[in-house]
């Protein structure tokens, strides 16, 4: 990998990065570092100088930026590599574990709720409202709390006798 | 074919204070003898190497390129090249503005050297609060020659810039 390639996966993470610390701040309490994206700019605008002047040093520049990229390495490099915003999986590398979260807002009444880009994905874990669900099922009819996750359709559905209200805001945590 | 002319500026971070003009006009005019530089600085004085007497700098119609030794710091320049006739009459020329940051973006780039070696540093409270501040003066002084060849505005983010780095004890 050239430092160039290093510049471009730095200037995909940054924007990964800026996407992801509101959410955190939303949802985690704000467990990353709310400057990541900034540091990345400084960085990756210190790595490119260095890179077109050819400066001594530029190894270790280019290491550190990309050690920088940190949690969003893998996604950047196959953004890079991609195009496009993809799926998470890394040839060979063994999968991406990365996790993540999905939220959209229930139609009244209704019992299943879809979420396209989790489509393949295994839930961790489910809200309503902010609350966790109970158990959460592959297969089945679910009953009181509980709730069923179909990965192939990214659909979960909760009981008929605790139906979603009106706009109500459900989010699941996937993973691959 | 006329002489369209064009000229390009460029300047390295190991020679800072040398600015490197290249002559990229294309066609030509037999009337053209000679070529001149004025390099104009922000504050309406003209920038020559030590020891020239004019405003301007001759450069020679061989050279397609010239080296001039004209700068003590970060500066954003209005280039203007001059291409005379034997009586030395201008018969055609070209303005372009440039920002000449080598100074500081080599200050810039050995705080991030500095990280890589004591990855601590930026743990310091000023530390990347200082380096932001620079990176946008910096980028500030691009921007405002890039948007508007506005050499008053980039020449104050660069000197904003220059304190900070010949300053650094004060800031990180």
């Amino acid at each position: 990998m050239t430092p160039q390639d290093v510049v471009s996966i730095a200037e995909i993470s940054q924007y990964l990065w800026n996407d992801s610390i509101p959410k955190q701040n939303a949802f985690f309490n704000g467990s990353i570092d709310p400057r990541k994206a900034q540091q990345l700019y400084l960085e990756r605008k210190a790595l490119q100088y260095g890179i077109d002047q050819s400066l001594t040093g530029l190894p270790g520049t280019s290491n550190y930026v990309y050690a920088l990229c940190g949690a969003k390495l893998q996604l950047a490099i196959e953004i890079l590599g991609n195009g496009n915003g993809g799926g998470g999986v890394i040839p060979g590398g063994g999968g991406n574990f990365s996790v993540f979260e999905y939220s959209d807002n229930a139609v009244a009444n209704s019992v299943t709720i879809y979420f396209p880009e989790a489509v393949g994905k295994r839930c961790v874990n489910a809200f309503r409202q902010g609350n966790d669900v109970g158990t959460i099922l592959t297969s089945g009819v679910p009953t009181g709390n509980q709730v069923v996750w179909n990965k192939t359709a990214a659909s979960l559905t909760v009981a008929s006798t605790v139906p979603f209200y009106s706009g109500e805001f459900v989010r699941v945590v996937v993973q691959q | 074919m006329p002489l369209v002319p064009n000229f390009t500026a460029s300047q390295f971070s190991g020679t800072p204070s040398v600015i490197t003009l290249t002559d990229t006009s294309t066609g030509s005019d037999v009337a053209i003898t000679s070529r001149r530089v004025y390099l104009l600085q922000a504050n309406g004085t003209f920038l020559v190497p030590a020891g020239t007497t004019t405003d301007y700098v001759v450069w020679s119609l061989v050279d397609t390129s010239i080296d001039l030794d004209v700068l003590s710091q970060d500066s954003a320049l209005s280039i203007t090249v001059q291409w005379m006739s034997s009586t030395n009459t201008v018969v055609t020329s070209k303005v372009i503005s440039f920002a000449f940051t080598a100074y500081n973006e080599t200050f810039y780039y050995g705080l991030t050297e500095s990280q890589v070696a004591n990855s601590n540093l930026s743990a310091s409270t000023n530390w990347y609060q200082t380096k932001l501040v620079l990176r946008v003066e910096i980028d500030s002084a691009d921007q405002a020659i890039t948007f508007a060849s506005d050499i008053y505005s980039a020449q104050a983010a660069l000197n904003r810039a220059t304190y900070i780095s010949t300053n650094q004890a004060l800031f990180f």
